[in-house]
């Protein structure tokens, strides 16, 4: 593969394109973002702004080598404009994107990289495909190439990965509409991937390349696995008929400040059929994981989820809210330390954490290497760092002296709540073993 | 260092003892080691543990950057864990290339070794540990009071353990008590030496007054953590001195993979340890001080002898906890410090000398850890943190060694060039374990301090970290260490030692590598004179 150095993006606020960006710079990539308004906090080196908006012309100034960068060597072109009424060759993505493929190529830039869609087709339900599908034809040059991407998922939960996260973490029974139909799940950092590589490949062998799993599941399938991972398992998932789903916005759009579901979306899902992407993907060198995985390795869901883990064994130790500072020193210490995977807690643990004492592994040899219960072991991080700081030391270092009766009546209270609590423990730690 | 006359591979206690006598009488010597780390040393102004207990920002001095101190959560001694530093005993099996089965091999690459993170116990042998030595307490005497006025011992003779530690040694005063510690000994009174069972106060490689460099003892009570005071003794601070020696060179970061012999030249093959790169020394005379698994891997090496068991002795040990209801419900002291406040002494009944005691040390329960006490504790976490705070200050954490005729570990050099450690135990060893924790309760309990059941737990051999015995002095080298059909090629470390008894061993070791090192000094000057 041809070494790039330097690449344009646009759309580097959204959400594929936020991933990219951070996944350049930590590629050692130099990177130029168009956007309307700058985004970044602070400017990381190698990451330069430009303001700039569909359809504006692009001035060369974008490509050039300047101030440290070199010329750039590939344009992905991420951003979209989702309103929009006029018919498909006058709307503005397609004018921009003419235009900007037209700059790109005076500038001599290498290769343009197009992010389309699955839903790209000439008679796709939604206008956001048929959009895709012109633009797709209209930069059919060897430079050019066309990634249809499928449904994205995991990393920060902005775009639609965001809507689905929020509304699965947060609703009890959701409608389903296309419920039975087949998508194609990637993973925000596979699809990165995908683009880096589309970057760079010399010679490619086609114009369009599928970025979308070559195995397609039905949509409420991966609604459930989504569900499951971010720890919602009792939410209902309630097939729904498109056409209903349809019906109701139209009626709905009659209230104002009442859309929370996109038609377009809606159908989206309606239109899905599955495109063909093995080859594609075997040609660019890359495997896509399954769902499950793809969120069991997710770094942010899994923070998440160690987050929340931290919170509730900082609550059972300290016995009432950790102090500030604990749980990101628990973080840091099981990503550190602790292979910084979450370990599964029971919904009653994490909900009310008093109850961990009950499930409280008892002890392991005095020096096991290292012990296989993950709880011994975080409970074990945890109390480190509870005796680290000032409160969780107050608990345990008495240097005043509380008297003999208060210590026996003390000593008293513990044994009875111990002696009642270690049947359970023994019992469930039997079942652990099992 | 271009032509040394001793390279000395290792700069913990061993080495630098060897090493002294050398440089004093003007050999000229390179000592390298694989210390990949520099010394770790907690900050100058660190408050003392009582004021670190209220301190806002007490993380930092716990847990360390990037906390280190939470690595490896569990096992032997958690001063491993915080006194060491980032990265202290990581990779050390991995780069001395040991593996091993029920056995816990712990060891760091670093200046000074495991002097850095020592409980710093420093008694030495009486007549009877001599058994099966061909060496006697007379050949190490001078070594001894050499040392110890070098290093700086505090401890006193007046007490019931004062003379079972030595006697005629120089001896800085010792450190002041803890309550639950002056309970005990008030409680114990004054017994004579033919008793079962004797307590006292232990000797310390800790200064009580400051010497060159080293301060003494502020009694902060953090010694788990670290003494930025020099007042623990830690062989890295002789290197420093060691190298304001005019003959005396040292060269950090060299992981010696073997040692081969040409004539009268030893070649030593060694590998940088943070660049890989290849390093090639030479000198007519090695002294191998790396402590007991590397120099055994080492010479085992050189012989060439692969698949060939030795026995590795180890001191068996166990934990307990000892709780003083006397003392229930007081303060915590705010002074103190945190290594063993008393010794004792327990006979083994129908044991050969040397072998017919058991040696334990008691430490306040408040100076370690507290995440450590609760992870053995039956309690769960919440209940045991309620149980420190009444019962922290009435609570004492015991050790108890067993002699090293109750260990089975074995050691050999498989064809790939690894080292492979079986450990085990004699199968009389749970018995004895049992009565003597039994007939230790019993004596115990009449000063007042009751063991808390169920808390008495045996260590994983090796988790006690006294290794010795691979390469004894008389049979697989000469009473002066050097090896067997290797000439010049000497080993100062616990290798040598021919038996452990249940005291510790470590001032043992430097009197003995001391002893050597004279010795060389005394076969180069013959050499030299005739030459001349």
């Amino acid at each position: 593969m041809q070494p790039i150095k330097h690449i344009i993006v646009t759309g580097g606020t959204g959400y594929i394109g936020s991933h990219l960006i951070r996944r350049a710079l930590a590629e050692g990539l130099y990177v130029t973002l168009l956007c309307r308004k700058a985004p970044w906090n602070g400017s990381p080196d190698r990451l330069r702004t430009f303001l700039w908006q569909l359809p504006d012309p692009p001035p060369d100034a974008f490509f050039a080598a300047s101030d440290g960068f070199p010329s750039a060597d590939a344009l992905i072109h991420l951003s979209h404009q989702w309103d929009g009424n006029e018919s498909i060759p006058e709307d503005i993505n397609v004018i921009g994107t003419m235009a900007l493929a037209g700059a790109a190529r005076r500038n001599e830039i290498r290769r343009i990289v197009f992010g389309s869609s699955v839903s790209a087709r000439a008679d796709a339900l939604n206008r956001y495909g048929r959009i895709k599908w012109t633009i797709e034809q209209a930069l059919a040059t060897p430079d050019a190439l066309v990634a249809r991407i499928g449904l994205v998922y995991g990393g920060t939960p902005l775009g639609q990965w965001g809507k689905i996260f929020r509304l699965l973490r947060s609703l009890p029974i959701l409608p389903v509409p296309g419920a039975g139909k087949s998508v194609q799940p990637i993973h925000v950092d596979e699809v990165c991937d995908g683009l880096l590589r589309m970057a760079a490949i010399e010679d490619p062998r086609r114009a369009i390349y599928g970025l979308a799993s070559s195995v397609p599941i039905p949509f409420e399938r991966f609604l459930r696995i989504v569900s499951h991972s971010i720890g919602r398992r009792g939410i209902l998932l309630v097939p729904i008929a498109v056409s209903s789903v349809l019906l109701a916005l139209k009626i709905l759009r009659v209230v104002p400040f009442l859309r929370v579901i996109d038609e377009e979306r809606i159908r989206g899902i309606a239109g899905i059929r599955p495109i063909e992407t093995r080859s594609d993907l075997e040609e660019l060198g890359i495997h896509i994981g399954s769902v499950t995985d793809g969120l069991a390795n997710d770094g942010l869901l899994n923070r998440r989820r160690l987050v929340a883990e931290g919170r509730a064994i900082g609550r059972y130790l300290f016995g009432q809210r950790p102090p500030m500072g604990f749980v990101k020193r628990y973080v840091k210490a099981v990503c550190h330390h602790d292979g910084g995977r979450p370990i599964h807690l029971p919904a009653l643990a994490m909900g009310w954490p008093a109850t961990i004492r009950f499930i409280d592994p008892l002890p392991v040899r005095i020096d096991a290497e290292h012990t296989d219960n993950g709880l011994q072991r975080r409970l074990q991080l945890g109390t480190i760092i509870l005796e680290a700081s000032r409160e969780g030391a107050g608990f345990i270092f008495d240097y005043e002296g509380i008297g003999l009766i208060s210590a026996l009546l003390g000593l008293l209270m513990i044994a009875a709540g111990e002696a009642f609590s270690l049947p359970i423990r023994l019992i469930m730690g039997r079942q652990d073993r099992q | 260092m271009n032509a040394p006359d001793v390279i000395v591979i290792g700069s913990g206690p061993a080495g630098v003892s060897v090493a002294w006598p050398l440089v004093t009488a003007g050999v000229r010597v390179l000592m390298i080691d694989a210390a990949n780390l520099p010394p770790y040393l907690p900050a100058p102004d660190r408050p003392p543990l009582f004021a670190l207990h209220r301190h806002p920002s007490a993380w930092t001095h716990f847990l360390g950057k990037d906390l280190f101190a939470l690595r490896q959560l569990a096992g032997g001694s958690p001063k491993l864990r915080t006194a060491g530093g980032p990265g202290f005993g990581d990779d050390y099996r991995q780069l001395n290339r040991i593996r091993t089965r029920n056995f816990d091999a712990v060891g760091a690459l670093s200046e000074g070794g495991l002097s850095n993170v020592w409980g710093a116990v420093a008694c030495a042998f009486r007549n009877e540990d001599f058994s099966g030595y061909p060496i006697d307490l007379v050949d190490l005497e001078r070594s001894y009071r050499s040392i110890a006025e070098r290093i700086g011992i505090s401890g006193t003779e007046d007490d019931a353990m004062g003379v079972f530690q030595g006697t005629g040694m120089p001896l800085q005063p010792p450190l002041p008590l803890s309550p639950c510690a002056t309970r005990m000994i008030a409680a114990f009174g004054t017994h004579d030496e033919s008793s079962d069972f004797l307590l006292g106060r232990p000797r310390h490689a800790v200064l009580s007054a400051p010497i060159g460099d080293r301060q003494a003892c502020t009694l902060d009570r953090a010694c788990m953590w670290g003494c930025a005071r020099g007042a623990i003794y830690n062989s890295a601070d002789e290197v420093s001195r060691l190298r304001r020696q005019e003959t005396f060179a040292h060269q950090g970061g060299l992981l010696v993979q073997s040692i081969r012999r040409r004539e009268n030249t030893y070649t030593i093959h060694a590998r940088e340890v943070s660049s890989g790169n290849e390093a090639i020394l030479k000198a007519p005379l090695v002294v191998l001080a790396a402590g007991t698994l590397p120099s055994t891997r080492l010479v085992l090496e050189h012989a060439g002898k692969t698949d060939m068991p030795l026995p590795l002795l180890t001191a068996p040990a166990m934990a307990l906890a000892l709780w003083l209801p006397a003392l229930l419900g007081r303060a915590l002291p705010g002074e103190g410090y945190g290594l063993a406040q008393l010794c004792f002494r327990k006979r083994l009944p129908n044991s050969p000398p040397g072998a017919d005691y058991t040696f334990g040390l008691l430490y306040d329960a408040g100076t370690m850890p507290a995440s450590d006490l609760l992870s053995r504790l039956a309690v769960s976490r919440r209940g045991g943190i309620a149980l420190l705070r009444r019962l922290l200050s009435s609570l004492m954490v015991g050790l108890v060694y067993f002699p090293s005729t109750y260990s089975r570990n074995r050691i050999w050099l498989e064809k790939s060039g690894d080292i492979m450690i079986e450990g085990g135990v004699s199968s009389d060893f749970a018995k004895v374990m049992g009565q003597t924790t039994r007939n230790l309760a019993r004596s115990f309990c009449k000063l007042g301090a009751i063991v808390l059941p169920g808390s008495v737990k045996p260590f994983t051999p090796g988790a006690e970290v006294h290794y010795a015995g691979t390469l004894p002095m008389g049979a697989l080298t000469s009473r002066y260490g050097e090896v067997e059909g290797a000439p010049n090629l000497f080993v100062a470390d616990g290798s040598v030692l021919n038996a452990l008894p249940a005291r510790h061993h470590t001032l043992t070791i430097m009197a003995n590598a001391d002893r050597i090192g004279r010795s060389i000094v005394y076969r180069l000057q013959r050499r030299h004179e005739l030459c001349s």
